[in-house]
């Protein structure tokens, strides 16, 4: 599963963009992933200029 | 429930609130869907600003009166407004990694006058877009903050746009959502698109400084990386940044060593608070030359290759409404009915700057600083002043081609060094193209 560490996200929006699992979305101005939908591919891991999106149980 | 409109946009930036103000001023019944919730607050990084003004650049002429809190459109005809602190810019700035400046424009002379000579305003982003976002409610455009946008299907009758489970339907739909565009890649229009890389940059807001040498946008080429240093509207206040085109850098570490420890431009910094970070995004896509499909119309940046810059993005968002007036009032919300966009699309931005080639370069990654440095010691006089992107390049493009006799001469080892890169370009927009996302 991945998660968004919220205390380095400045919320850029840039994973949002470029998921292609259309997974990730802004709730109340906080970028969240959905977990039903994240395939894992780990491209918001990669791109994050914040390196907020981190890999959690594996 | 499905909600009916003449027009829905998606996207509540620059573009899509000025579209949302005009759609509804000229009576369209028109909805705005933003992901954010505080659509006035700008995370990202932004230019900051109003560039270039004063000066003729796609088939406009930007003004600013600080008096009337205006920003001006004279050849379009229309202003909106602004009310809150600028800075005047006065050009950018090249700095090489010992010190050396190549500078557009005269600042000692040019200061004198800023009514006349500046080339640029830095504004407050949030305070431009609560402008527009006042004036779209006052128009009398639903806006939808807290908005994800998620789907989105033509139809026979108007095109469906889903987001968290409502559905919105418009005759025609403007997607002004920006540079990363969701509903091109949902309506498969990035896959004629040439990708160039995906570009990610850093910044920080530092504040308590004074940095008379920095007079607009610097930017600033060690041997470690290129950054930027940029007036902001604040007082006392600039945005650091740097950027790349291989994510996964490590941009952090790069601004620490350029901020407290490199040994020429750390003490520009000194004392220097951090207050606020932004972070953004960017997949160099070629322009659009036809943003348009299935009555779904691309506008501002969501058509182009990076940002256009906020006044640019609004004035897309004007004409793409009005167009879209006289195609509901025409009785044809069809391509016929908005072609006058698409030719002006066309004759203003995508014929003179869409074909330019960008290349996915930054030269410290070739040149080390003793190179940078004697390449920029060869340009002795300023330019002329600009803050025009393509000015920008074409001004120095077309000085060092006429400089390759002399460097040739005074320095072989750096001539090689350019002919190298000039012989490896296919490789090194390989490189870029592998490191990036193509958001097909």
């Amino acid at each position: 599963m991945i998660s968004i560490d919220s205390a380095k996200c400045v919320g850029c929006g840039g994973c949002i963009d470029l998921c292609p699992a259309i997974a990730i979305s802004m709730i109340n101005d906080l970028v969240v992933i959905d977990a039903q939908l994240c395939t894992e591919c780990s491209i918001c891991v990669k791109v994050c200029p914040m390196r907020a999106p981190f890999q959690t149980d594996k | 429930m499905t909600k009916k409109y003449d027009l829905v946009i998606v996207g509540g930036g620059p573009a899509g609130l000025m579209a949302a103000r005009v759609a509804g001023e000229n009576g369209l019944s028109t909805a705005l869907l933003e992901r954010r919730k505080t659509i006035t607050s700008t995370k990202r990084v932004d230019g900051g600003g109003l560039s270039p003004i004063n000066e003729h650049i796609c088939g406009e002429i930007l003004t600013f009166n600080p008096k009337a809190k205006r920003i001006g459109f004279p050849v379009n005809g229309f202003s909106i407004r602004y009310d809150g602190p600028y800075r005047d810019t006065y050009g950018f700035r090249i700095f090489s990694a010992g010190g050396k400046l190549i500078s557009f424009g005269d600042y000692d002379s040019l200061k004198h006058d800023p009514e006349h000579n500046r080339v640029g305003v830095a504004l407050d982003k949030g305070l431009l877009l609560q402008g527009l976002l006042e004036d779209a409610r006052a128009g009398g455009a639903d806006i939808f903050p807290n908005t994800n946008v998620t789907g989105i299907t033509p139809g026979e009758n108007g095109v469906r746009v889903t987001a968290q489970g409502e559905t919105f339907e418009g005759s025609l739909v403007i997607a002004a959502d920006g540079i990363n565009s969701r509903i091109a890649r949902l309506m498969g229009m990035n896959k004629d698109r040439k990708f160039i890389a995906t570009m990610v940059d850093r910044v920080w807001n530092l504040e308590g400084i004074d940095l008379p040498q920095v007079v607009g946008i610097s930017f600033i080429v060690t041997g470690y990386g290129n950054f930027f240093v940029s007036r902001v509207a604040r007082e006392r206040n600039y945005h650091v940044g740097s950027s790349t085109y291989h994510p996964g850098e490590d941009l952090e570490g790069r601004l620490k060593r350029f901020v407290y420890d490199d040994p020429v431009y750390s003490p520009w910094f000194k004392g220097a608070k951090k207050t606020e970070e932004h972070a953004c995004v960017v997949n160099l896509l070629s322009p659009m030359p036809e943003p348009f499909k299935d009555n779904v119309l691309f506008v501002g940046d969501s058509a182009w290759l990076m940002e256009l810059s906020n006044a640019f993005a609004i004035l897309c968002g004007w004409k793409a409404a009005n167009a879209v007036t006289l195609a509901v009032l025409d009785g044809k919300p069809n391509r016929d009915g908005i072609a006058g966009y698409l030719q002006w699309w066309q004759e203003k931005f995508y014929g003179p700057h869409g074909q330019v080639e960008f290349k996915p370069i930054h030269l410290d990654d070739y040149l080390d600083a003793d190179a940078i440095d004697y390449l920029a010691g060869l340009i002795k006089e300023p330019f002329p002043s600009t803050m025009n992107f393509y000015t920008l390049f074409g001004t120095i493009g077309s000085a060092y081609g006429e400089l390759f006799p002399t460097i040739q001469e005074e320095r072989p080892d750096i001539m090689e060094k350019l002919m190298n890169i000039a012989n490896e370009m296919d490789e090194i927009e390989l490189k870029a193209r592998k490191a990036g996302f193509p958001n097909r």
